[in-house]
């Protein structure tokens, strides 16, 4: 009984931690344009938080640069269990344009797991939208 | 226009500090110098151009040599001083003390190409993790990377 | 009095490029700021050395998301300036019209996270959803919000057709209405004169001596704008006035950009009310002959240099870039000295002092010269400790 309002709860308002991990900054702009009146994933309750200690869902944007790695797994650790990771644009999910780079360590699967990939360079917000839907079908599902 | 008189107003104000000045396109001007003249240029173009802003420092892996540019915006040209320091000893004065702008991109040339800025104030590293130790100068062509095999 | 070392990011939601800001403060006073950047740094300009030309265009949209059509001009016209070759007029004016659509988005992003910084969401709120209108214009045109893949070297890409010319007209309208109540918020808004006015001066020789650029050089007083200094694509072509204001701060900033997005829409009206007729590009060789060029443009944020070293292949053999950020951090770490700190977030603009969200802090004992680092609970109780002594005292 317990476990379902957790659950409830948890897909009623996941709270996101947008973290930058070397991208170019328009995944990041279309992520805060998903939160804001035009897109409004708040409707959903979803909400964007500063701490990862309050964070249910991990949005990551961007290959991992060599600087930010350390401090990408620094902030997975911090999070609270149970944890999603969700990668935003093409670079989080392979490094795309940037793999092989010499500061660039790839996709973000390479340094902490990830739940769901939305592709697109960037994800259009609904995309976005989209994504972070189906993710909460998934933990509502019992994942 | 403005390039042709800008190089011709160098050419009077520099008294053979220059090896070479030519305008290769409108509003562009490009200034060989010996690499122990840079500061006396710069001062010149700093007091007698009103060139202030110093847009940034490209540094050239060009073999032997590595070509440094430094783009001073003077007026509406831009003119840029090209010099060359050797690659076995990558040393040239620091330009902070005529233009404080030029801190931070010769901290990035340092960081990628290993150019030594002498009594330059803070050399630490700007661009590359602090992780990266001594893995060397990525923009040197015959810099490979360590995870392909390379390494210094 | 112990000095105080606070990192600050390089991890915050309101952060859009991860920098960190090392802040010392002694009490509420900035006594030193120093700055770590290189945290995005990926290698882009190893990387571009192994591209050919066709896909550097791709490439340099993706240096920055918000000014990518900026690096993807600056880009193609140096190509364009060693090929020898001028793009057609039509094809120079939808450059121009889509830099300018560009600095009224960047712009208006601006505006909201700067109303978001000094606690004004509701100006987020308003001009975030009025820059949805001009995202709706570059999806209407060039197929993408963000990366356009519009440039070409050479030209454009895509035509306008005479309805999108309408339908862009009527949105320049409407945006120009809007930017009336915006103008009146940022002149008369008692939250944002409190949070702004007199904040993060910046004189006009630290200007000139810290080599500022864009909006932070002309809200310093001082008339210098590429766009009109060393014009590029058509902008001798069109009637337009370099907005500067002399109040020095971060007032002065707002006053900037708010106007230059009403000289911005003006300009675009003039360019679709008088766009060229004919071709938009010319066909270009692959391969690009041996030479260099420097291609300067104003980016939203001020000046972006890029330059292009060719050797004759269809790849390059140095193509640096600066882009403005760049040039404007020493600026900020400089006003920062000296500036209390609940003012930090609104000078560094985007960057939040977010104490909650870092973990911990460095202190830095200036008699004893050594540092120790703190968890979060532990400044907690040290600044509980300190306020009951001084209040017992």
């Amino acid at each position: 009984m317990l476990e379902k309002l957790v659950t409830w709860s948890r897909v009623k308002s996941p709270w996101v931690l947008h973290m930058n991990t070397g991208s170019c900054n328009g995944c990041d702009i279309e992520i805060i344009a998903a939160l804001m009146p035009r897109f409004d994933a708040e409707r959903f309750g979803v909400l964007l938080k500063a701490t990862p200690r309050h964070a249910d869902v991990l949005l990551c944007t961007g290959a991992v640069s060599g600087q930010m790695k350390d401090r990408l797994i620094k902030i997975y650790e911090q999070m609270p269990e149970p944890k999603f990771v969700v990668t935003i644009g093409e670079c989080a999910i392979s490094g795309a344009g940037f793999d092989g780079a010499y500061n660039v360590e790839g996709g973000i699967d390479k340094v902490i797991p990830v739940n769901a990939h939305i592709p697109g360079c960037p994800p259009k917000p609904e995309a976005i939208l989209d994504g972070v839907v189906k993710l909460l079908t998934a933990i509502k599902g019992g994942d | 226009m403005v390039e042709e008189q800008l190089v011709e107003q160098l050419t009077n104000s520099l008294r053979g500090l220059q090896q070479g000045i030519e305008a290769k396109m409108p509003r562009r001007v490009y200034v060989d110098i010996p690499r122990e003249s840079l500061l006396d240029v710069a001062k010149i173009l700093k007091d007698d151009f009103d060139g202030y802003h110093i847009s940034t420092i490209t540094a050239i892996d060009a073999g032997e040599n590595f070509e440094l540019l430094y783009h001073i915006i003077v007026g509406a040209a831009c003119v840029t001083l090209r010099t060359k320091v050797p690659r076995n000893n990558p040393t040239i004065e620091t330009l902070t003390p005529v233009l404080p702008g030029a801190v931070l991109f010769e901290r990035e040339a340092h960081d990628i190409m290993g150019i030594i800025f002498k009594g330059h104030p803070d050399m630490r590293v700007l661009l590359l993790p602090d992780s990266w130790g001594n893995k060397g100068h990525p923009l040197r062509k015959d810099w490979v990377d360590p995870r392909k095999g390379g390494g210094q | 009095m112990a000095k105080l070392t606070i990192p600050i990011g390089p991890q915050h939601p309101a952060l859009k490029e991860p920098e960190k800001f090392m802040i010392t403060v002694e009490g509420e006073t900035v006594v030193d700021a120093d700055v770590r950047i290189g945290h995005m740094h990926r290698g882009l300009e190893k990387m571009f050395e192994n591209r050919t030309y066709m896909q550097l265009i791709h490439a340099t949209e993706r240096i920055c998301g918000i000014c990518s059509f900026t690096h993807s001009t600056n880009f193609c016209q140096n190509v364009e300036y060693i090929l020898g070759t001028d793009p057609p007029p039509r094809g120079l004016y939808l450059r121009t019209i889509m830099n300018e659509w560009e600095r009224i988005h960047s712009h208006l992003l601006w505006l909201g996270i700067a109303g978001h910084e000094m606690g004004f969401d509701t100006l987020l709120m308003w001009s975030w959803d009025d820059r949805e209108e001009i995202l709706n214009l570059f999806e209407d045109i060039t197929g993408n919000r963000v990366t356009h893949a519009y440039n070409t070297i050479g030209g454009v890409r895509r035509d306008i057709s005479d309805a999108q010319i309408q339908r862009s007209l009527r949105v320049h309208d409407y945006l120009l209405e809007r930017m009336d109540a915006y103008v009146h918020v940022a002149l008369n808004e008692k939250t944002v004169l409190k949070r702004t006015q007199g904040v993060g001066i910046l004189t006009t020789e630290d200007a000139k001596r810290l080599c500022a650029v864009g909006p932070r050089l002309r809200a310093s007083n001082i008339s210098y704008d590429v766009r009109k200094n060393d014009p590029y694509a058509a902008y001798d072509q069109i009637p337009w006035e370099v907005i500067t204001c002399d109040t020095l701060d971060v007032h002065a900033q707002l006053v900037v950009r708010a106007l230059e997005i009403i000289e911005a829409i003006k300009m675009c009206k003039y360019m679709l009310e008088n766009l060229p007729a004919g071709d938009i590009r010319i066909k270009v060789p692959r391969k690009v002959p041996e030479g260099e060029a420097i291609s300067r443009t104003e980016a939203p944020r001020g000046e972006d240099l890029h330059y292009l070293k060719s050797n004759g292949t269809d790849k390059p053999e140095r193509l640096k870039v600066r882009a403005p950020t760049l040039a404007n951090i020493l600026n900020v770490a400089h006003v920062l000295k000296g500036a209390n700190i609940a003012d930090v977030p609104m000078i560094v603009a985007g960057i939040d002092p977010c104490m909650g969200c870092m973990d911990r802090v460095l202190i830095v004992d200036s008699e004893k010269e050594t540092s120790r680092v703190w968890d979060r609970e532990q400044l907690r109780k040290y600044s509980i400790d300190w306020y009951e002594k001084e209040a017992f005292r």
